[in-house]
């Protein structure tokens, strides 16, 4: 009995393993498509005004002296956010797919991590909206307040993103202590 | 002994709490699917019988439309995925593994119809075999896809935590 409860949790161990490489690759190939595209937006943005700013005498230098803070809120700061979050689960799939053991509690601090990331890549667009409106004297209370209540302008992906991997650092961390047991009882 | 005592509690009651933050979550998206869904087919004036035929354009509206309504599906059986699991607090049943996988077969499925229904419309519209095939594969959904890989690991993982669980029963 007991050994036939051991080649299942092998055979299970080795399955693991397996989707995790293949999540492995999924995660990495989203990884570089957002470096990708967060470079690509940001030399767009740079070159797109270069354009008319040459034809009304100016350079990329008026544009970066006037505009660096818009550069910074809408495609870098997202970018690297978005590229922090996925680097934890690069690294986790890697780990699990080398030992096919999930309940680890490295593995839960990763997922905390790109839990966090996720949740800032929620929140950071209406955040970095009204602090950029408060500091130019256009600050809206009633759209703070329908974020603050509401959470009016949260993008719903990164929400749901947040709040599964939350849900999964808790399991894993049940999880660990059933490995634990587990361990211990060998 | 006495510490993993208090612990395994705990980190049920952590499992609990959020569960029921998922499942508000999920519940949310379905409802917030379903009135997208419902809103634009009763914007929609296909009832009346001086209506133009469906263009091109429409008709990808109105696959986009329903693929917006096949998500409503999975979100839904999420959500009693785990309202059962706030209830219960026990995350690894073989009952929870069989779910997560039919889950993930919902999410391939949703992925691949509307595809299916593109690809219907440009047959019977009497378009050429390779661009009803490139067509059809550039509307396959690639995020739920990867939704139901997801779906697939957390199952293996649901699946190894089962067999922990069954050890640690047999151990009280």
């Amino acid at each position: 009995m007991n050994s036939n409860h051991d080649t299942n949790k092998q055979a299970s161990n080795l399955r693991i393993r397996k989707s995790s490489r293949v999540a492995l690759v999924i995660t990495s190939v989203l990884f570089i498509e957002r470096i990708i595209m967060t470079v690509a937006r940001v030399i767009y943005t740079l070159l797109q005004p270069q354009v008319s700013d040459l034809a009304s005498g100016g350079s990329i230098l008026d544009f970066l002296q006037n505009r660096p803070i818009s550069l910074i809120r809408n495609i870098i700061v997202p970018g690297l956010l978005g590229v922090a979050s996925l680097l934890p689960l690069i690294l986790l799939f890697k780990q699990v797919s080398r030992d096919g053991i999930p309940f680890t509690a490295k593995n839960r601090k990763l997922l905390l991590f790109s839990a966090i990331m996720e949740g800032l890549l929620a929140i950071f667009p209406v955040i970095s909206t009204h602090t950029y409106n408060t500091f130019h004297g256009n600050f809206d209370l009633n759209s703070l307040f329908s974020f603050v209540v509401g959470g009016n302008g949260m993008n719903p992906f990164h929400t749901g993103a947040c709040i599964l991997l939350l849900f999964l650092a808790a399991l894993l961390h049940y999880g660990m202590i059933l490995q634990q047991e587990s361990d211990e009882t060998l | 002994m006495q510490q993993e005592t208090i612990t395994k509690p705990a980190a049920i009651r952590s499992l609990r709490i959020w569960s029921i933050i998922v499942c508000c979550f999920y519940g949310l998206s379905t409802l917030h699917s379903l009135n997208y869904t419902f809103s634009w087919f009763s914007s929609l004036d296909l009832l009346q019988p001086e209506h133009e035929p469906i263009s091109s354009l429409g008709y990808v509206t109105i696959i986009s439309t329903i693929t917006y309504g096949l998500t409503a599906i999975p979100m839904f059986l999420l959500a009693l995925l785990f309202l059962q699991l706030a209830r219960n607090g026990q995350p690894f049943r073989q009952i929870n593994v069989k779910r997560v996988r039919i889950l993930a077969v919902i999410f391939f499925a949703v992925a691949v119809i509307p595809s299916l229904g593109f690809a219907l419309y440009m047959l019977i519209a009497g378009d050429e075999p390779l661009i009803i095939l490139v067509y059809g594969i550039g509307c396959i959904d690639t995020t739920q896809i990867v939704k139901g890989l997801l779906m697939l690991f957390i199952a293996q993982i649901l699946h190894y935590g089962t067999m922990l669980q069954l050890e640690s029963d047999e151990t009280l």
